[in-house]
């Protein structure tokens, strides 16, 4: 069992028109030691409570290539998706930067920065030294995250001056075109005090089957800044997939991320949370649709260590066919951690006898003046409430998706921000259609406006 | 008011520990020696005239334990400060219990008399055994039992004298390559109670256990069966003490219960051992059509309790439930949590949890709830709440549930705070001092759960409780 990235496909230039890939070599020493210790670490293995509950037969992996060329054809596709977005933004498939869209000259002007890393280590290489790779989510998959670290390339910087509010959200987004295509993203955001910032994040395939996607997410929120961070997964089916992400809180700040989860073979997200200033805030919101015999395998670790801070986590679950879900989190307070105000809570709807959901919410209390709180429940449709719908000539399918788009909205109504909250309505909406046509991982609302003519 | 909360009340426990924490000079008879090997099986199995197929039966369970690696992985690393070749594993003062006080040796007596068992025994219990370190030293039930059919006696003389019952469940409920510590005690067990109640019988008063550990570097391994047969209800009481030592005791109990159809079998558990013993017990229960197991559990004592009663509804309709009271003050912890496997349709199981932390104690709950996917109709739920009284307490919850299928339902909610300080002001106003108020706080989060137990019990746990809460305000 293994990853078969050898060393020489990431050093290698590849055909194809890959632009070569130079690093700096403070950039590079890094990924050598990475691929040392990658090489070191062990596989996840049944023994570790971190990887309790997963299927580890579906991480069995081989034969992925990095930096795989994208055909014409794909690259027409995605600039009509890329266009719908017309905010500033930077679009990646198999690792390539295809499309990007500009900040507002206003934004320029204030300072902020949006930039490919590998421009950012050109241009800015000092105040991308200080950030990039500067975090370890750590809650199981190292050796994977190490592998990231090792093999990343493509991603965005995101940097906020302080005191710079962005008006305009950043689109971010990192794509699959082939069944035997790896790609690594990366998302590091700085925002400095009392900045704030919107980003939509997506991860997608253009292919209808395989791939293989390991991604980090670094963020860092200065005092009193703002992060909202939504992303949307859907790979393609038997997609095997990472996403290890970790915000950091100083004093005061507040982030808000939001995770809606689709498609994918085996898709394993790592999120934590460090509260690490009084007054942080973060709210870890994730809802998922889970069909076929996909498996999501969620962890979340929420670590309070300043008093007066507070965390919410909320993660549903709706499960069709034989699929299977895992949420295992964590709540940890330090022993200074007063005032530490911790909610979490998976809620699992399983809508067919074969899927089954697995619960492990957890928490760690080292001080006493605290209110924590976690809940977990899988259950069903109530059959009384079907049966009202029915009675009122509602048809079976019809009603149980309007209970699943209720109690996956439910998610969703936390978000503060009206456009996106919309946008992801809609897009839930979609998913719910019975059977998703193939290939078709372009959300309907923008499949609509790039292939219609606008209407007179 | 955390204040001086965070300086005072670490030495608490002392108060009622006393209660058990004294030892009288004992000579015994058998005496297996420190260390474990197969030697050791052998005396064990020559002092209680063991049958060939338990020789044999102990000989693999042995195997088994110096195979497994101690679970250090999720538990806690304490463990590794056990000393397995430094544990006494058999002591016997004879083999024959007493069926009257007279019978018993004297020093036991007085023992026994100091902890009051025959005083409750008198008052309210239908029958008694009282487990001096390996063996039963005294034991005894109501004549009008007897001539129902119920079978209460110690392990040796139930696998002897019955061994077409006791066979046939014996190691059953959990086979000994379940986990270490009971293929440990399916290796070296002796004592504890084997029950059986006929059908339709109802045990109205409760039957009642208790255990002594008395000598030191000792590891006390008793093994309790109890067969309930169809329709019939029976209660079943533990308690257990021991004098203070400065090396670590070992307790490692096997506690199998099986309920046929429509029994009712309730254990109840007052565990107060002194701080040095480790107490890794496993307790299984297993419920058919229309049975119910009730484990109510409650944990004051020990160093370390690992400790996960479990309910395994085999038949339709069973039900399980596991109510658990959890103190843990300085120096302990108190590890402790319920599994429900459901294997039959319309099965109900309850958790609630509920565990106090004070000084620097840890209290953790870890759970366990299966549900299948051919089953329907199947429903758990799941409280657990913690209480933290200082501010170096600590408490953990590791919940842990699988529901697969669209025809069940479970629900998990915990909750970890500490006493309000709005509540303690208004007592405060109205005249109570601080150390009443939050005694009164304390009783009152666990009110619900002591009113199960048998009324003696209960007004005793309240008792503690509060001797408990005195020193933890200033």
């Amino acid at each position: 069992m293994g990853v078969d990235l050898p060393k020489r496909v990431i050093l290698d230039i590849p055909d194809g028109g890959a632009k070569p890939v130079r690093l700096p070599r403070w950039w590079k020493e890094i990924q050598d030691v990475a691929w040392v210790d990658y090489e070191r670490l062990p596989m996840p293995s049944r023994k570790d409570e971190r990887w309790r509950f997963t299927d580890l037969g579906k991480l069995a992996l081989s034969g992925y290539t990095v930096s795989t060329s994208v055909p014409q054809g794909t690259r027409g596709e995605l600039q009509n998706f890329f266009r719908g977005g017309r905010a500033p933004g930077l679009l990646f498939a198999n690792d390539s930067l295809l499309f990007s869209e500009p900040l507002s000259l206003e934004a320029k002007r204030k300072g902020v920065l949006l930039a490919p890393l590998l421009d950012a280590a050109a241009d800015a290489p000092d105040l991308l030294k200080s950030w990039l790779f500067q975090e370890r989510v750590a809650l199981g998959a190292e050796k994977l995250e190490t592998l990231h670290r090792a093999c990343a390339t493509a991603g965005a910087f995101l940097y906020v001056p302080a005191g710079v509010e962005m008006e305009q959200h950043v689109d971010l987004s990192f794509w699959l075109t082939e069944g035997n295509a790896a790609t690594f993203p990366h998302v590091l955001v700085v925002l400095q005090e009392n900045a704030r910032a919107r980003i939509h994040l997506r991860f997608g395939s253009t292919n209808s089957c395989g791939g293989f996607a390991c991604s980090v997410q670094e963020l860092f929120l200065g005092a009193g800044a703002q992060l909202e961070l939504f992303t949307r997964r859907n790979w393609a089916e038997g997609t095997c997939s990472f996403d290890l992400a970790s915000v950091r809180l100083a004093r005061d700040a507040t982030a808000t991320t939001f995770q809606f989860n689709q498609g994918g073979g085996y898709t394993r997200t790592e999120s934590r949370s460090r509260l690490l200033g009084p007054g942080a805030r973060s709210v870890m919101l994730s809802a998922t649709v889970a069909r076929d015999r996909q498996e999501f395998d969620q962890r979340s670790f929420q670590e309070h260590a300043a008093p007066n801070t507070k965390s919410d986590l909320l993660y549903k679950n709706a499960l069709y066919d034989s699929s299977r879900t895992i949420f295992a989190g964590m709540i940890d307070v330090d022993p200074g951690a007063r005032q530490t105000d911790a909610y979490q809570s998976n809620r699992n709807l399983l809508l067919s006898p074969d899927a089954e959901a697995n619960a492990l919410p957890g928490l760690e209390i080292l001080a006493n003046d605290v209110r924590c709180t976690h809940g977990a429940t899988i259950g069903q449709i109530d059959p009384e409430e079907l049966f009202y719908c029915l009675q009122r000539g509602i048809p079976l399918p019809a009603a149980q998706r309007l209970f699943v788009l209720g109690f996956l909205t439910d998610v969703i109504d936390r978000i503060s921000d009206a456009d996106a909250r919309r946008s992801l309505a809609e897009e839930i909406d979609s998913s719910l259609n019975d059977k998703v046509v193939p290939g078709s991982s372009l959300p309907s609302s923008l499949r609509r406006t790039s292939l219609l003519p606008p209407a007179q | 008011m955390t204040e001086h909360q965070g300086t005072t009340g670490t030495d608490l426990l002392q108060l009622d520990r006393k209660v058990g924490d004294f030892h009288y000079e004992v000579k015994y008879a058998y005496d297996a020696g420190a260390g474990l090997s197969e030697q050791t099986i052998d005396y064990i199995c020559e002092a209680k005239n063991d049958p060939d197929w338990l020789r044999e039966f102990r000989k693999r369970a042995l195997a088994t334990f110096l195979r497994e690696p101690l679970p250090t992985h999720w538990a806690s690393k304490q463990l590794e400060e056990l000393s397995f070749s430094q544990i006494r594993y058999y002591l016997a003062h004879g083999q024959q219990a007493g069926r009257s006080w007279e019978d018993v040796p004297e020093e036991v007596k007085r023992t026994f008399e100091r902890l009051g068992v025959p005083e409750q025994e008198r008052k309210f219990l239908a029958g008694v055994e009282a487990q001096f370190d390996s063996e039963a030293a005294y034991s005894n039930m109501k004549d009008a039992l007897r001539g129902q059919g119920v079978l209460f006696v110690g392990s040796t003389e139930g696998l002897h004298k019955h061994p077409e019952i006791f066979r046939k469940w014996f190691g059953k409920v959990i086979p000994p390559g379940d986990n270490k510590f009971a293929a440990l005690n399916s290796a070296v067990f002796s004592g504890g109670s084997f029950i059986y109640i006929p059908p339709g019988v109802k045990v109205g008063h409760p039957l009642q256990a208790y255990f002594r550990i008395n000598a030191e570097s000792f590891g006390q391994f008793e093994r309790t069966l109890i067969i309930a047969d169809e329709g019939s209800e029976v209660t079943y009481m533990e308690g257990c003490t021991a004098p203070r030592f400065d090396t670590a005791t070992l307790h490692s109990a096997v506690v199998e219960l099986v309920a046929l159809p429509g029994a009712k079998i309730q254990y109840i558990t007052v565990q107060n051992w002194s701080p040095n013993v480790f107490n890794l017990v496993t307790k299984r229960g297993i419920a058919m059509e229309n049975a119910e197991i009730r484990w109510i559990d409650c944990n004051i004592g020990s160093r370390l309790t690992m400790k996960y009663p479990a309910v395994i509804l085999r038949g339709r309709k069973a039900r399980g439930e596991v109510l658990s009271i959890a103190l843990a003050n300085s120096g302990q912890h108190q590890d402790t949590g319920a599994k429900m496997i459901h294997l039959a349709d319309e099965t109900t199981s309850n958790i609630i949890a509920k565990s106090i932390s004070i000084g620097e104690g840890r209290s953790s709950y870890r759970g366990m709830v299966k549900i299948p996917n051919h089953l329907k109709g199947c429903k758990n739920n799941t409280e657990c709440d913690a209480l933290l009284i200082n501010a170096s307490s600590r408490t953990d919850t590791y919940p842990a549930i699988t529901l697969r299928g669209n025809r069940s339902a479970v629900q998990h909610e915990a909750s970890v705070s500490k006493i309000s300080a709005e509540q303690i002001f208004y007592m405060q106003q109205r005249g109570l001092s601080e150390a009443e108020a939050m005694s009164l706080s304390v009783n009152g989060f666990v009110n619900d759960l002591v009113r199960e137990f048998p009324m003696e019990y209960s007004v005793e746990l309240k008792r503690l409780i509060d001797l408990e809460m005195e020193g933890s305000v200033g």
